[in-house]
């Protein structure tokens, strides 16, 4: 079952002083409950763009955006979304206990204290015990992104959209984040959309991929991993299977990236 | 505690900018006493320094700086809410910053000592006139930096609110105020070293209260160590309320300063 569908969704932009450009030419994609799916594809190709629409942060100029089967115009409740820049979307003036709690101290019959609580489980989810009274900027990267996926988890989403959150840190904190991405997603049953431009990652998290083409973006193609479940994100990446992925999405985005000569 | 101060550990070394100041009293002392300047408005320092001191235990010279205070802070207070206010507004709507744009420029360049003439005549000598022209000194460095700060939010923060459900008006005062809140004691500072100098303006030109009347009455009297003694208070004010400012500062936007987004 689909608990968020796009069907023939349209983005464009209004051209300085030309036509409107357009960056994605009716996307249809239906993300089942509880999946892990990746949209994989070349930078500047309007995945974020994608993520946002889905996401209800910014409305298409043509299509629909479905949420547990209602249309979505603003940020549905069952979905949240994790930005690339952890830095930028983290309060300096807050301390990591309070960026967490930020998620969930306006809703209504929550009082401070119970979303500082909230905050603390949460922390304790992403390895962050202790530094609640920590300030962001007192952090590594990749201590940041897990304040921001900690911030996520407090809102207690079904859906979970990440947009390249593992790209701005380091090789080695970034595997390190995929095996607790995995882990979180076993646990709590998520769906998580996941946009990246790596393949490896793509492949090593994900239950399916999907293919976007360079602008105007569309849908390539989709591709089921079928690598078992639970996996290593690590150690996943010995299997044949995950090779023969891995040659055949690379083959696909170099030939359609527009990087060929 | 993140942040703490800043404060560079400060040593009194011969390079200290202090000695010269003092070498600048010394310098006014033997000036006056020896006779290098000869004039009856040229009273040496320590004279004016007796008369400062005299009128300070009168009481007289802290009631005068209470008055100016208070009319100053009142001024800076309204015009720092109007000038928030109005920059938030630009900031929220093209159009009202298409309409009103450029009536803010004209007013803007307007030396702010000019429009106390002609504010004499609506709202008189007294206090209301001058916490206006405080107010309105206040005013343009708030608008001028609230819209700066605006346009610096970062657009992830905003957005990151939206995605958690946070309704607009709490968006304004849990995000967009305190990210533009360094952008806004930057104005602030300037709004006080303004508000200061046209609030005793104002007081010299009109009026019989305050600071800056009690400048001028000397003046006309011929009583130079009074004189003195209100310029002395004023100068030691101004840098008070800058270093009282600095303090605030640095403990309200301690973030800022540690993330280095000052430079």
């Amino acid at each position: 079952m689909a608990i968020l569908e796009l069907e023939a969704v349209e983005k464009s932009f209004p051209g300085r002083g030309g036509p409107p450009t357009l960056a994605m030419d009716r996307i249809s994609l239906a993300v089942r409950d509880g999946e892990f799916l990746s949209i994989l594809g070349p930078s500047g190709c309007g995945k974020s763009t994608l993520l946002q629409i889905a996401a209800g942060l910014m409305p298409p100029t043509a299509g629909t955006v479905r949420v547990a089967g209602r249309p979505v115009t603003a940020p549905p409740p069952e979905a949240v979304y994790v930005f690339q820049q952890y830095g930028r979307s983290l309060l300096p003036w807050r301390s990591v206990r309070d960026n967490v709690a930020f998620a969930v101290e306006h809703r209504p019959g929550v009082s401070k204290g119970q979303a500082r609580e909230a905050a603390d489980v949460q922390l304790a989810a992403v390895n962050l015990t202790g530094f609640g009274d920590h300030f962001p900027w007192q952090l590594s990267g990749g201590m940041q992104q897990r304040v921001a996926l900690a911030r996520a988890l407090a809102a207690e989403p079904k859906i979970m959209l990440l947009d390249e959150p593992f790209s701005a840190v380091d090789a080695l904190t970034r595997l390190d984040l995929h095996r607790l991405m995995l882990e979180l997603w076993e646990k709590r049953g998520l769906t998580v959309v996941l946009v990246t431009h790596d393949v490896e990652e793509a492949v090593a998290l994900s239950d399916r991929v999907a293919l976007l083409t360079k602008r105007p973006s569309t849908i390539a193609r989709i591709v089921e991993t079928g690598l078992p479940r639970p996996r290593d994100a690590v150690e996943v990446r010995e299997t044949p299977r995950f090779l023969e992925l891995r040659h055949e999405l690379l083959d696909a985005l170099l030939s359609r990236g527009g990087h060929a000569a | 505690m993140a942040g703490g101060t800043v404060a560079a550990p400060r040593g009194f070394r011969p390079t200290s900018g202090l000695l010269l100041v003092l070498g600048l009293f010394l310098l006014w002392e033997a000036s006056a006493r020896t006779g290098m300047v000869d004039s009856p408005n040229w009273p040496p320092l320590s004279r004016v320094l007796v008369a400062l001191v005299r009128d300070t235990a009168s009481g007289e010279i802290p009631m005068l700086v209470g008055s100016t205070l208070a009319r100053m802070f009142a001024g800076l207070a309204a015009g720092t809410i109007a000038g928030i206010a109005v920059g938030l507004l630009f900031g929220a709507s093209t159009m009202a910053q298409r309409v009103l744009g450029p009536t803010v420029e004209l007013i803007r360049p307007i030396p702010i000592p000019a429009v106390i003439p002609p504010l004499v005549l609506f709202l008189g000598l007294d206090n209301g006139m001058k916490i206006t022209v405080a107010a309105v000194s206040a005013f343009f460095p708030l608008l001028t930096n609230t819209a700066q700060g605006l346009r610096a939010v970062e657009a992830d923060q905003i957005a990151m609110a939206r995605t958690f459900g946070v309704p607009a008006w709490r968006r304004l005062f849990r995000v967009t105020l305190p990210a533009i809140l360094p952008y806004v004691m930057a104005g602030l500072r300037v709004a006080l070293a303004l508000a200061l100098v046209t609030t005793v303006v104002a007081e010299m030109i009109a009026g019989e209260q305050g600071v800056g009347h009690y400048l001028v009455l000397m003046q006309f009297a011929g009583r130079a160590e009074e004189m003195y003694a209100a310029v002395l208070v004023l100068a030691l004010l101004g840098y008070a309320l800058n270093r009282g400012f600095l303090w605030v500062e640095r403990r309200s936007i301690a973030w800022y300063f540690a993330t280095g987004r000052d430079g």
